[in-house]
């Protein structure tokens, strides 16, 4: 199995901070997403998530069923937040 | 982090000389991050009720604050992978010195949670204040715990492996530290969004 290497953990972790910023600025410009906001600030957590998991944790090349123990944490808590905080506030 | 072992028997990791450790530090996270997952479920189901208090709570908190420790932790967990590399070329020098980055840069976590909490606890909001920041210091404190958990042992490891093979033994305690460092950091990227980004600001 090929272990993440150096050069391709620097790559995710400039995935991450790009996606930290973009989100940050989403949030804090309100206007440019809207109501929709959210829904792409949690979006791109789950991505940064997803890339933790698979590079960082290297789950990639772990035992299928870590991969998806851990992915499907993460997109259920991503879609958990997502969907009751559009049955609260609402996207319409 | 691949060196598993499962049913005696290494399935993943070239050479499956030590992390037989591994699932077992995998099943305490994956237990412990779904414990996370009904707190995140009760904070949004108390958040539907009450949304123009949460929503209004959450506009007082410091989104840079909270970015910039994401930043650090993204950082922090970079030179914790750096040093399982190194660890499992047994390159203990180069192990040393990026658990020793993943250190003093994690350290920023700290240092940044402390001026949020005075800040906010100097201007009287405690856990009392309303369910917001009863959700906000339960989360972001039962985290801290976390953080400060994993900030000793990567610094066990870095005593550690000054003194041991770090491609021995050893690999298999660096390897399932590296994966708790990776927890805090994972659980800081939903709950940073949950509690700072999703109302209106």
């Amino acid at each position: 199995m090929n272990h993440v290497s150096p050069r391709q953990a620097v790559g995710v972790w400039l995935f991450l901070v790009t996606a930290t910023l973009c989100s940050g600025w989403l949030a804090e410009h309100h206007g440019f997403a809207g109501r929709w906001t959210a829904v792409a600030v949690m979006f791109v957590a789950a991505l940064k998530g997803r890339a933790v998991i698979l590079y960082f944790m290297e789950l990639k090349v772990a035992p299928r069923a870590w991969r998806i123990a851990f992915e499907v944490w993460m997109w259920l808590c991503a879609g958990l937040i997502v969907a009751l905080w559009a049955s609260s506030s609402g996207v319409a | 982090m691949t060196e598993l072992v499962l049913k005696g028997a290494p399935v993943a990791g070239a050479s499956g000389k030590a992390g037989a450790s591994a699932p077992g530090i995998l099943t305490f996270i994956i237990a412990d991050v779904a414990v996370f997952g009904v707190l995140f479920l009760a904070f949004m189901l108390e958040r539907s009720g009450q949304l123009a208090l949460f929503d209004s709570s959450s506009s007082a908190l410091d989104v840079q604050l909270g970015l910039l420790n994401t930043l650090i932790l993204m950082t922090s967990g970079l030179f914790v992978v750096l040093a399982v590399h190194a660890a499992r070329q047994g390159q203990s020098v180069a192990t040393r010195r990026w658990l020793l980055a993943s250190f003093v840069v994690g350290a920023g976590f700290g240092i940044n949670k402390a001026i949020e909490y005075s800040d906010k606890l100097t201007h009287g909001i405690t856990m009392l204040s309303n369910d917001f920041f009863m959700f906000y210091y339960v989360l972001t404190g039962v985290h801290f715990v976390h953080f400060v958990a994993g900030m000793i042992v990567l610094a066990v490891l870095w005593f550690r492996a000054g003194r041991e093979e770090v491609n021995g033994p050893l690999f298999g305690w660096i390897e399932s530290g590296g994966l708790y460092w990776h927890m805090v950091d994972l659980l800081w990227i939903v709950i940073f969004p949950m509690l700072y980004l999703l109302g209106p600001r």
